[in-house]
């Protein structure tokens, strides 16, 4: 793919109209008001299927389950694109994880049924992973799923669920079998609809005040046999790989750190210093902001080299790792610095204003909005997707074997 | 220093924990914070019944002659609870700034009424450029005839939405000589108040003066004293939130060590891991050393000179302590401290208000430098 000619000054034209003409101010919006990982559901969808109809929804995918055949520098064209112009980002699980799951390990059938509704964005899924009490430990989770004649039967819960009370489908990890290791008596399912009996959804509201994250519950809920993907009990394969997608790789995070850094320094140069002088000239300020500026080099150096590396080579695991530590970490500083440049405005509880379509004008700097809830919000970036202490252990066993 | 004596202080101080303990519910907190007025209104008057109210005021204003120093050990427990009446704001800053300034017959009227549970006066000194620094400020008063014309905008005004009074800080054009900083008070109702809820449960409102005309009688500060109150009320204040940090920072851990010692993964208590016990150690270190900061800092308060330097330090230690413990309780805690249905998540953002509010860490640490 890479040989193939492309004229990729045409190609960002291209792109640049095509999000110009398409996105539209209520997805725009969504995009400025994001704050945390995801974006606003309803927009950020319908974003996704206006993608789908130019055929660009899939970026990364292969051409033969809709992907649009895009080599690597026009996938990074097309992201930068996206980026510049504040678009919100689709959202990860179908495309990024449930998708090149189903790619890899499911049925003939299961493709047909699940890959064009996750490219089109017809259909929404929830991971459901974490359970009350199996979050770092994912292996000890307890909601199980038995055979019973033609179907399989589900009972427990999952929690941390993203978007779920927006989601038509799910994918989820459930004890199969208690024989040996704990990891070897799990099947990965996928839940084709969510209103079945037994099944109920609530959200959690987070720390910003808005719900994100939803618990799930399932009583006695039925399910077809065929909805494992890959063999029973042996769903463990599926979430490594997929954990594996989920912790790194595909979004480039130093490039959208390296946006809020300027946004940051955008906002040093109108905000005074409580002295007559303005913050960009504080040396405080000058030395906290290039130390994050670096972070962000070392950390875009290293997705690099991640990006180059063959999948699944014994160090692309603890690499990835690394990257999640890193990324996640700087992540947090950089919410941090954005909070005191804004300063005590970030104080305000604006749920109207944040709510995208609502026409609420905000209470004090636009700018100032945002900064606190993502603030707030990304607390849960050292916690989730294995917890940055997990990521620790993992780097330890490879140092120390 | 402590100017009550060590009886009525334990007394107090035992008042305050059987209070908190009977009636304030982290459940209950959360429908007093989302209904108008945002607190219990029932509590404030109780808090002046039980004479709380007028712990730092004069005897003649129905206080109970103590100081800020006394009221410490109640915003420990304030913080402890997580309490969200405008204790601080009123009493600790609107009431200290008509305490301490030079208008007699405004301390007579008013105090007694604040005292009583009836007036809430609340300062207002910050504006949106002066990023913790109480002088750099663009609010102006000019003289009219027989008294002053306020104009400018107040922003950040801690616990301004629930305000009877404002204390309100301005750059006074008094003769041909440049402006010196005084304050004046100013009633809620003329001036221009957009109140709103704030992330941490409180209180806090944005004021516009648009011309506000006001006699000389609500000139609270002479002489350009103004800035020299405020510096005091501020310095004063920022005590009273280290010891509201201190209390919140003392839940908070003891939440932390009591989840870990509970919560099971990989088959023991996640307080077993070694990585997690250093964790909460430093937690520990740090809520001590603000603990032991806000200790050393009161008792020197009345033999030294100027408190520029101690309560800068002060703050910054609140920035630094009220920073790792908040973030390292979440993170201990992992999804569950990101909710909104569990505690913890409000002690965090408390925290992270405390160490917004009268300047942050860097502000601070440059003034301590200033002062050193």
């Amino acid at each position: 793919m890479e040989t193939k000619s492309v004229d990729l000054q045409a190609f960002r034209q291209e792109v640049r109209a095509f999000i110009e003409q398409e996105a539209d101010e209520s997805i725009r919006e969504a995009g400025r008001k994001m704050t945390s990982f995801f974006p606003p559901f309803e927009q950020c969808m319908r974003w996704h299927r206006k993608l789908h109809a130019r055929g660009w929804s899939a970026a990364s995918w292969p051409e033969q389950y809709g992907g649009p055949g895009w080599s690597r520098e026009q996938k990074r064209i097309f992201e930068e694109e996206c980026r510049i112009a504040g678009v919100p980002r689709l959202l990860p699980q179908g495309l990024g994880m449930v998708g090149p799951a189903i790619m890899k390990f499911g049925t003939d059938e299961q493709k047909r049924r699940f890959l064009p509704g996750i490219a089109s964005g017809e259909d929404f899924w929830a991971q459901g992973y974490s359970e009350p009490n199996a979050g770092s430990d994912l292996a000890s989770l307890a909601c199980r799923a038995e055979r019973r004649d033609d179907h399989y039967v589900i009972n427990g819960s999952k929690t941390w669920t993203t978007y779920a009370h927006h989601a038509n489908r799910m994918f989820l990890l459930v004890r199969t079998s208690n024989e040996g290791k704990p990891q070897q008596g799990i099947s990965f399912f996928l839940i084709d609809r969510l209103d079945r009996p037994g099944l109920e959804i609530r959200p959690i509201i987070g720390l910003d005040g808005f719900p994100e994250q939803c618990d799930v519950f399932f009583d006695n809920v039925e399910v077809p046999l065929d909805c494992c993907l890959g063999e029973e009990n042996q769903g463990w394969t599926v979430a490594k790989y997929l954990l594996e997608h989920e912790r790194g790789g595909s979004a480039s995070f130093a490039a959208t750190f390296g946006m809020e850094l300027n946004r940051i320094r955008e906002r040093a140069a109108e905000l005074g210093d409580g002295f007559g002088g303005i913050m960009r000239d504080d040396p405080v300020f000058q030395q906290r902001f290039t130390r994050l500026y670096l972070e962000v080099a070392a950390l875009d150096a290293t997705e690099s080299r991640f990006a180059a590396m063959e999948k699944g080579s014994p160090e692309s695991g603890p690499m990835s790792s690394m990257i999640k530590i890193t990324a996640m970490e700087t992540l947090q500083r950089i919410t941090e610095l954005a909070v005191e440049v804004e300063g005590s405005p970030t104080l305000t509880l604006q749920l109207a204003a944040l709510t995208v379509g609502a026409g609420v004008a905000p209470e004090g700097p636009e700018q100032a909005l945002t900064v606190m809830p993502k603030y707030l919000n990304n607390r849960a970036a050292t916690i989730f997707g294995g917890s940055n202490e997990i990521q620790r252990n993992i780097i330890a066993k490879m140092l120390l074997g | 220093m402590a100017f009550l004596n060590d009886e009525t202080r334990v007394m107090l101080e035992d008042s305050v924990d059987k209070f908190l303990g009977a009636h304030y519910d982290f459940h209950q907190r959360r429908a007093w914070v989302e209904q108008e007025p945002g607190y219990n209104r029932e509590h404030w008057q109780q808090f002046a019944e039980l004479g709380w109210l007028g712990l730092p005021f004069a005897e003649r204003h129905g206080g109970l002659g103590g100081d800020i120093s006394d009221t410490l050990g109640l915003m420990r427990r304030f913080g402890s609870a997580l309490v969200v009446e405008p204790y601080m704001s009123v009493v600790g800053l609107g009431g200290q700034a008509i305490a301490l300034a030079d208008n007699q017959d405004a301390a007579d009227s008013l105090l007694p009424e604040l005292v009583a549970g009836n007036a809430m006066p609340v300062l207002a000194w910050e504006e949106s450029i002066s990023r913790g620094n109480p002088e750099h400020l663009a609010t102006s008063a000019r003289r009219i005839d027989g008294g002053w014309r306020l104009e400018g905008e107040k922003v950040a005004v801690v616990g301004g939405d629930l305000a009877s009074h404002f204390v309100v800080s301005a750059q006074a054009f008094e003769d041909d000589a440049g402006p010196v900083v005084e304050l004046f008070l100013v009633h809620a109702d003329e001036l221009q108040v957009t109140g709103f809820p704030t992330m941490d449960g409180h209180r806090g409102a944005r004021l516009t003066l648009a011309a506000v005309d006001v006699d000389d009688s609500r000139r609270l500060t002479r002489n350009g004293r103004g800035a020299e109150v405020l510096r005091q009320v501020l310095e004063q204040g920022i005590m009273m939130m280290a010891a509201e940090a201190v209390g919140a920072m003392q839940t908070l851990l003891r939440r932390t060590l009591d989840y870990t010692r509970t919560r099971r993964q990989f088959g023991v208590p996640i307080a077993s891991f070694q990585v997690l016990q250093h964790r909460m150690v430093d937690m520990y270190i740090a809520m001590k050393n603000l603990e032991h900061l806000l200790e050393a800092t009161a008792s020197r308060w009345d033999q030294s000179p100027s408190h520029a330097r101690d309560s800068a330090l002060l703050k910054a230690q609140l920035c630094q302590s009220g920073r790792y413990v908040g973030q390292q309780a979440v993170q201990l805690h992992g999804g569950i401290g990101m909710t909104d249905e569990l505690d913890v998540g409000h002690y965090f953002k408390r925290l992270t208000a405390l160490g917004l509010l009268f300047g942050d860490e860097s502000y601070h640490l440059k003034r301590a430098w200033a002062a050193l």
